[in-house]
């Protein structure tokens, strides 16, 4: 212990002298979804720096990855994009896709987008109850996880799982989706639609809000882009940039939505942006059920048509373990709803890949908090945080 | 003699054992509003719709292990959950709780009050410092600046009926809300006076939108951090004591205390005292809080009405709790000091006004304070 | 009706309480688990991590002058409280309808006061010292 009886000797001279204080946060804090630790210098309250230390959650997934069949790679990453693990599925399987050569049929296009658009409604909801937390707003959580709760009991009903879903598999979907999920569903997008109006009357019309959110952690565009920031972070601050727009991917350039930009890349334009996505993800799956219902389902009733070796061959296994994909490379990249989720594939044959990459965009946002926060107070920390999004099981995988 | 110190002590006991329960069903009645406004359930598992949840939550307070941090300062570290919770346990004394219902009518209760107030912070900041967690010691820090900067306005909130009675017994202010001397103009001074009573009550008990001693998600708890088992306890039980203290000396000042509401120009609580008869002709004389006990009609309508009214306040309180999000530090510190301290100073600027432009209100309680042997005539 | 019996129930309850809960914990002590936490529990809990050291620091000098602030104004507000008591009194003495000698006397000198107290609450306002950063 001489660190501190030497810090004391100093003191001792120096009688005016103030002291930096270094708190640490995390890696089991109550604010924090899942573990990361950042270590805050401040001065007082005003934080001069954030360490982020990252790696509590570490399961060197890439490295599994590596060894394992592309449908047990999509297990493993949906795991890490828990909130929205339909992206992960569909990352593996449009990889495989790509390398392989397997045409989409139309309509399992449109479903996977559904879905995919769902996921990320799911996503943001959680993220606004998580955010109510952070800013001491008590009630928010319990609001979202309630609307929420008809959307994963939709995906239950689409795939038998809640959370991590696999019902996007190479060539398509895994199943038609069942009758009553369409009327569930437009229950499920007018019931949220009201919820919205309520939480924007609740929460973000609320004065106190406002004042947590107005200019606090402010980024600029130079910065965001030259960081790597994407996703609604990016767009809050003020960069016109979405992939299902400007690099359009299953049937994205057929749907009309608008994109929502922020102007000073504060906590409350982070916050609007994303309010607005899940308004505009409503309308696209509203425009995704019209196409739907025009389009016939392909026979054998699973909305694509490579269901090659292996289909039957699925006792608690996955009916496209045998795919044989030839080698090559591939980098598939979604619009997450937490930004750009990439993943690239190295396969040099056989039914897994030989290397696998994900580009997550929470660990890019994770590494801007020193930028957001230095200059805030300590109770801003936590609200950056919050608005930033950042899914740890990303951050670490 | 004896037979005295034991009825004291008898009655002492029944006060305790009533206020702790009383207390400890605060804490039920809180998570079962909060689950009402947040679509759950709340608790409702241990007994029929969950009424013995907080004998529960205490016998499992009592079992926990004991763990003193080791790098805490022990005799502090075990005193601040006494202060936190004695000093809000005493305000409970001061408050007349109905007609003729009262342990003690104290001439200078407000100042006590205030004074009590300003102790159990202590407790907050003693358990802050001796526990030797920085976010128990920051928790500590917020909790001195925000509860030194919310009392001014405690203070200048009570003091416009205070100036308008001119006493500082709880019972003469009280008094103005009777039918006979009550008149729509003190709504002018009171009303905003009873808001901003509200708002630094609010901060000075730490509750959301004002619980930065605490806040969970920036401090993991906060001052209390490092509490566990029954000293934990204590902190919220505390802070219940004290927001129902604070609560009913806001019903006192600008809620018509204990009296029962007066119906088109008819009291209530006269009504209660004709139709029911004296009690005193039966029981003898009574006063203090054995007044209900003898079963006085009077003396038990108005505690229900008090009850009642503090309840009011107390749901208004957790109503608030669970719809706002939290404030920042410099903001909050920033309201107390920019907003509410102008406003308060305002407040007794208008209160003075009143008494010089409507000098026949409020009268009729001045003596009893010693200073008026000091007046000149 | 002011007798000193009032004030012992005042001190009774805070004694009492203090009592109280020195039982209770007494009690406790009895009946919980007699198992003593390891060292390692009785870390201090800075969110899972080890702690960076303990909490005596020298804070910020903010928490200074807003006490220096403080301390004026809680001292301003003792000194109304009397006045404010006897204000009614100090006006318009007992009849409650004409001014006394001293009434508005009484009237201006407070706002005199409180006015050199808003103008102290002003220039502190003016030089931030009442900016939290």
């Amino acid at each position: 212990m001489t660190r501190i009886s030497d810090r004391r000797l100093e003191l001792r001279h120096d009688p005016l002298l103030t002291e930096k204080v270094v708190y640490s946060v995390g890696p089991q804090h109550p604010s924090l979804p899942a573990p990361v630790r950042l270590v805050v210098q401040a001065d007082g309250e005003l934080i001069e720096r954030v360490t982020p230390e990252i790696g509590y959650l570490h399961r060197g997934v890439e490295q599994l990855c590596a060894r394992r069949s592309y449908a047990q790679c999509a297990a493993l990453l949906s795991r890490c994009e828990w909130l929205a693990g339909a992206n992960a599925d569909y990352l593996v399987s449009a990889a495989v896709e790509q390398l392989a050569g397997i045409e989409v049929s139309v309509r399992a296009q449109w479903l996977r987008m559904l879905v995919l658009e769902l996921s990320r409604i799911l996503s943001h909801l959680f993220w606004w109850g998580q955010l109510g937390l952070e800013a001491g707003q008590i009630t928010a959580v319990f609001w979202a996880l309630r609307e929420r709760e008809p959307g994963l009991d939709l995906l239950e009903l689409l795939s038998g799982h809640r959370w991590h879903h696999g019902w996007i598999v190479p060539g398509g979907v895994r199943r038609e989706p069942p009758a009553e999920f369409y009327g569930g569903l437009a229950r499920f997008s007018g019931r949220l639609r009201e919820a919205l109006e309520h939480f924007e009357e609740f929460f973000s019309d609320n004065a106190i809000w406002v004042n947590r959110s107005e200019l606090i952690g402010t980024l600029n565009s130079d910065y965001a882009q030259a960081h790597g920031a994407s996703g609604p972070v990016l767009r809050a601050s003020g960069v016109d940039h979405d992939l299902r727009r400007d690099a359009p991917y299953l049937q994205y350039d057929r749907v009309s939505f608008s994109v929502p930009v922020g102007e000073y890349g504060d906590v409350l334009d982070r916050y609007q942006v994303r309010m607005e996505e899940m308004r505009q993800s409503l309308s696209i799956i509203a425009q995704c059920v019209e196409a739907i219902a025009h389009l016939a389902p392909t026979t054998g009733g699973a909305g694509g048509p490579a269901r090659s070796a292996g289909e039957d061959g699925g006792h608690g296994g996955s009916p496209h373990q045998g795919i044989e994909v030839p080698a090559g490379e591939a980098y598939i990249a979604v619009e997450g709803p937490r930004g750009e989720l990439g993943l690239s594939v190295v396969s040099e044959g056989g039914p897994g890949p030989a290397r696998l990459h994900l580009r997550s965009p929470s660990l890019y946002h994770l590494h801007l908090l020193d930028e957001l926060c230095r200059g805030y107070l300590l109770a801003d920390l936590f609200v950056i945080l919050g608005s930033l999004d950042i899914m740890i099981g990303e951050v670490d995988r | 003699m004896p037979q005295d110190i034991l009825l004291i002590l008898v009655r002492g006991v029944i006060l305790v054992v009533v206020c702790l329960t009383a207390f400890a069903y605060l804490t039920y009645l809180e998570r079962r509003v909060l689950s009402w406004f947040q679509w759950r359930v709340g608790p409702n598992r241990v007994g029929p719709w969950g009424l013995f949840q907080p004998i529960a939550d205490g016998v499992k307070a009592i079992l926990k292990q004991e763990l003193i941090p080791r790098r805490a300062d022990k005799v502090l570290y075990l005193i601040a959950p006494i202060i936190s919770f004695s000093a809000a346990f005493t305000m409970f004394s001061l408050i007349p709780v109905g007609e003729r219902v009262f342990l003690t009518d104290l001439p200078i209760a407000v100042l006590v009050f205030l004074g009590l107030s300003s102790l159990a912070a202590y407790g907050v900041i003693l358990a802050g410092w001796s526990s030797q967690n920085r976010y128990s010691f920051m928790g500590a820090l917020r909790s001195i600046a925000q509860v030194i900067s919310y009392e001014l306005g405690l203070g200048l909130a009570l003091m416009v009926p205070v100036m308008i009675v001119g006493s500082l017994k709880i019972t003469d202010i009280g008094n103005i809300y009777r039918a006979e001397t009550w008149h729509p103009a003190y709504l002018f001074v009171l009303l905003p006076a009873g808001v901003l009573f509200l708002v630094s009550a609010m901060a000075e008990t730490a509750r959301i939108p004002f619980d930065l001693p605490e806040c969970e998600s920036e401090l993991v708890t906060g001052f209390h951090t490092e509490y566990s088992s029954l000293k934990y306890a204590m902190f919220p039980m505390g802070e219940y004591m004290g927001m129902s203290a604070m609560c009913a000396i806001a019903v006192h000042f600008f809620l018509g205390g204990y009296l029962l509401p007066a119906i088109g120009g008819v009291d209530l609580t006269n009504w209660v005292g004709l139709i029911v008869g004296n009690p005193d002709a039966v029981w003898g004389p009574q006063e203090g809080y054995w007044t209900v006990v003898s079963l006085s009609a009077l003396g038990l309508s108005t505690t229900l009405t008090f009850v009642a009214k503090t309840l009011f306040l107390i749901l208004i309180f957790m109503w608030i709790r669970a719809t706002e999000p939290r404030f920042r530090y410099d903001q909050l510190m920033q309201f107390g000091w920019k907003v509410l301290l102008p406003a308060g100073l305002v407040l007794v600027f208008l209160a003075a006004l009143f008494v010089v432009l409507m000098p026949d209100l409020g009268g009729g309680a001045q003596s009893t304070m010693e200073v008026s042997m000091y007046v000149p005539r | 009706m002011i007798t000193t019996g009032q004030y012992n129930w005042v001190a009774l309850f805070l004694l009492g309480g203090a009592c109280v809960l020195g039982l209770a914990f007494a009690l406790a002590a009895l009946y919980r688990p007699a198992a003593r936490p390891s060292m390692l529990k009785r870390l201090t809990y800075e969110s899972g991590a080890r702690a960076l050291g303990d909490a005596l620091l020298r804070f910020n000098i903010r928490f200074y002058i807003l006490a220096i602030v403080f301390l004026m104004f809680d001292v301003d507000v003792i000194f109304i409280f009397p006045w404010a008591v006897s204000f009614r009194l100090l006006v318009f003495g007992d009849n409650n309808i004409v001014f006394t000698p001293i009434g508005p006397s009484a009237l201006t000198e407070m706002f005199v006061f409180l006015g050199i107290l808003i103008i102290g609450w002003a220039y502190a306002y003016r030089k931030g010292a009442l900016e939290w950063v």
